[in-house]
């Protein structure tokens, strides 16, 4: 592959580990250059860094060349959260990116445009889902309910509530026989993905929602106490 | 997959540290391999006292919040910048996986984005460095007891980087046999210090608690001891706290340091180095101090704010490797049960 040169300014990185895959997004404005990812449990660690720092070799740039770094901050595996934003945090620390934290069913939601009640549900372990709805059908994701732990029954309610017709998410597919009367997208192919990570970190940049690189910090969703014994 | 790939020697002006695989949060800054420019450690120990013992999502999210400004402070207190880096160390195990992974996750960041080696260090390893920092005279062989609440190890060290495992506990570590201990008094959490205290007015010879394994080679084992000072909490005739952690500290002191002196002795070591958490008890500090001065070697043993986790012994022993030309991929990993041998 030839390298896209690029103008040296306004890279925007859009990163996701919160679940069992990965991505990294190179963007400029709203355009993706580059992108890759993958299913990789109890990987990320491994294989997240090098991705990126090969994709921005790829498009031509280097970490000075990044203006702003977008990364879900919650909810989703609390390791995955803490290795994703850590991540981002350092580079804005180091080289003096911009930082913005993004909703991860927000940026799950991005991907399926079109939908005017979409569910969006995460697995959560211990029987829960981690879900909020949204309406899709102007292109970009316009939050219906705020994020809230599910059982699979209540999540069920309420998308008959929310008149729901499209359930993403892996959430959503772990308990997809919970929720006849709608259509699940399956785990495999219903992933976070860094280019909408990045558009709706380009969104929050323009309208000035920058966040103290220290600062930055999981939204677990979840008292640590529940995980004690 | 191996934790280093080959390259020429280097010698990094200022190398950073980075720690953080159980309780303790800690960010240094090395000039030149032995100049200690910052060393900061946040402890998580109120947190998890009302627990009794490390819980790993609340060290891991305490990690979380102070990483970033521990590396900020730590530049600043250094009065250099990010640029003038020259190498990141970072513990990569053993420890809490996700603890760890954190500190891994900082340190590549940090490598990549300045384009300077990321090092890799055994937790281990670095604990042996930390005696070795204050004691530059040492001579090898070196028999090296290190203890804390999570390991407890005999090493032979033939030189930097040969390691020999003598032998390690086969059930409970040392620092935590204090732990389960102080928890059957009440004392509280960690034990190490409580019983300490406690034991300075106790007699340590009120109690004949069993010397587990004392002459079988070199493994370890504390879970029996700490089962008898339980059932003699239980008896009659128990005596005063006081006496019990004495005589349950005698008895673990004993054990330690009979086993490390015998091994200088069969080794011909020409020195002796005490460290991890558990290095901190004087009572173990001065035994091994004697024994090592009626052999006539050295007793390298870390100062008390060296003795517990700190990421000056990264920065030590990330120098050492670099010095051998070692530097880690990015794409290394965490790895919760890593071995030093």
């Amino acid at each position: 592959m030839i390298p896209k040169k690029i103008e040296t300014k306004g890279i925007i990185l859009g990163l996701d580990c919160s679940g069992e895959s990965f991505s990294v997004a190179i963007c400029q404005g709203e355009e993706c250059l580059a992108q890759c990812g993958g299913f990789s449990p109890r990987s990320h660690l491994r294989r997240f860094f090098p991705a990126l720092r090969d994709n921005l070799e790829v498009v031509g740039a280097s970490f000075k060349d990044v203006e702003a770094v977008a990364v879900t901050v919650g909810p989703g595996s609390f390791t995955g959260l803490r290795l994703g934003v850590v991540t981002a945090r350092t580079i804005a620390q180091v080289t003096g990116a911009k930082l913005l934290g993004i909703n991860t069913l927000e940026a799950l939601a991005m991907a399926y445009p079109g939908v005017k009640s979409l569910a969006v549900g995460l697995d959560a372990r211990r029987g829960e889902i981690f879900g909020a709805f949204f309406d899709t059908s102007a292109g970009t994701s316009r939050r219906l309910t705020e994020d809230k732990a599910y059982k699979p029954e209540e999540f069920a309610l309420a998308m008959q509530e929310l008149n729901c017709t499209l359930a993403v998410g892996s959430g959503a597919g772990r308990y997809a026989e919970s929720f006849p009367g709608t259509v699940v997208v399956p785990s495999a192919s219903s992933q976070v993905r860094g280019d909408c990570v990045a558009l709706l970190g380009f969104r929050d940049l323009r309208e000035g929602k920058v966040i103290e690189p220290l600062a930055l910090l999981p939204q677990y969703l979840r008292s640590a106490e529940i995980m004690v014994s | 997959m191996s934790n280093y790939e080959r390259v020429a020697p280097y010698q990094p002006k200022y190398i950073m540290g980075l720690e953080s695989s159980c309780d303790e949060t800690s960010v240094a800054i090395l000039a030149n391999g032995n100049e200690v420019l910052a060393n900061l450690v946040s402890t998580q120990i109120p947190l998890h006292a009302k627990y009794g013992g490390v819980v790993p999502e609340v060290a891991c999210r305490a990690h979380m919040e102070v990483i970033n400004p521990l590396i900020a402070e730590a530049l600043e207190k250094a009065q250099i910048g990010f640029n003038d880096l020259e190498a990141v160390a970072v513990t990569c195990g053993p420890g809490l996986v996700g603890a760890v992974l954190l500190g891994v996750a900082v340190a590549k960041t940090l490598a990549g984005c300045l384009n300077i080696p990321l090092i890799g260090v055994n937790h281990m390893e670095g604990h042996i460095y930390s005696a070795l920092l204050e004691n530059r005279d040492i001579e090898f062989p070196m028999i090296c007891l290190l203890v804390s609440g999570g390991h407890t190890m005999l090493y032979k060290v033939d030189g930097l980087g040969l390691y020999t495992l003598l032998g390690s506990t086969r059930d409970d570590a040392a620092g935590e046999a204090f732990d389960k201990v102080s928890k059957a008094l009440g004392l509280g959490y960690p034990g190490g210090p409580k019983i300490q205290a406690l034991a300075e007015h106790g007699n340590k010879k009120a109690i004949r608690f069993s010397r587990p394994m004392l002459n079988d080679g070199y493994d370890f084992s504390f879970s029996g001891l700490k089962t008898a000072v339980v059932l003699h909490l239980q008896s009659a005739e128990r005596g005063s706290d006081a006496d019990i952690c004495a005589s349950f500290q005698e008895a673990v002191v004993d054990v330690l340091s009979k086993k490390a002196l015998r091994a200088v002795s069969q080794y011909q070591a020409k020195s002796l180095a005490l460290a991890g958490g558990v290095s901190a008890n004087r009572a173990l500090r001065e035994r091994l101090h004697q024994g090592a001065k009626r052999l006539g070697i050295t007793f390298a043993c870390p100062s008390l704010d060296l003795c517990t986790d700190n990421a000056v012994m990264i920065a030590k022993a990330g120098w050492e490797l670099a010095n051998r030309g070692l530097r880690s991929p990015l794409s290394l990993d965490a790895k919760p049960n890593l071995e030093l041998v």
